[in-house]
């Protein structure tokens, strides 16, 4: 994530939210997410499953 | 010898001396007056009859002399085993595999980045990718006991693990089709920044 995305997204969790579900979209591992965005790996790691559990619930 | 019939209701304790519970079976008592100074006792829910001296309870039985009676119970038709607080219906015993703040198969699921080695297991060999301290702080210890039980065959393990890859396969390549067939300027901007991610 580059500075002003990460100084814009600063005020709305949301597209922090999107951006690491997008970034899984896209292939990365939560290590590379970490790193994309400068959060730590726990912190990844929840948002992610926060995404998905939804979507997976939805669906079944 | 004479007879008489009395129906009474009596409070009985579980035979399971620690339970509070009571039970309250109806029984019938039928006195009988002879001369043998003998009491029947007679159970037909066990298809038993028994014969016992009763002079005590005899001191119970007003205007009676050395009678003899007939019990019948009445027992409940619920089982005994259902009415134990203990036996209460408890919730599935792995649930916790499949949804917990201390880990569970999503976080199994991202831990290992999605792989799948065989039949739909998880390559486990993934979380050997991270540093002690990593390790520590996704609760590796944690997520290979979800993995012990995933492999268990666990059905729905199995439906998380697909509904994700699916999840990840298809609005993946989705994205991947919308940019390769429409020009920039047409793309929608959210499929755009996924593909930029990438």
């Amino acid at each position: 994530m580059i500075n002003d995305e990460k100084s814009a997204a600063g005020d709305d969790p949301a597209i922090i939210y999107q951006y690491i579900f997008d970034a899984w979209i896209a292939g990365k591992n939560v290590k590379e997410i970490s790193d994309l965005t400068g959060l730590n790996l726990e912190t990844v790691m929840r948002i992610l499953k926060e995404k998905q559990k939804p979507i997976v619930k939805e669906g079944s | 010898m004479e007879s008489k019939t009395r129906v009474v209701e009596t409070l009985s304790l579980l035979p399971d001396r620690l339970s509070t519970r009571r039970l309250k079976p109806t029984a019938r008592f039928r006195w009988h007056t002879s001369d043998c100074g003998t009491a029947l006792l007679s159970k037909p829910a066990f298809g038993t009859v028994a014969k016992f001296a009763a002079p005590n309870l005899n001191t119970f039985l007003p205007g009676l002399n050395q009678p003899g009676f007939f019990m019948e119970l009445a027992w409940p038709s619920t089982p005994l085993a259902s009415m134990k607080p203990g036996r209460q219906p408890v919730e599935n015993d792995s649930d916790h595999f499949h949804d917990s703040e201390s880990g569970d198969i999503y976080d199994l699921f991202n831990a290992c980045n999605g792989i799948i080695v065989r039949d739909g297991l998880l390559d486990v060999d993934q979380l050997n990718n991270y540093t002690a301290k990593e390790a520590e702080a996704l609760n590796i210890i944690r997520l290979k006991q979800v993995w012990e039980h995933t492999r268990t065959g666990c059905p729905d393990c199995r439906k998380i693990v697909a509904a994700l890859h699916a999840l990840r396969r298809v609005v993946g390549n989705v994205a991947g089709d919308i940019v390769s067939h429409q020009d920039d300027s047409e793309t929608d901007p959210d499929i755009n920044h996924i593909s930029s991610i990438s």
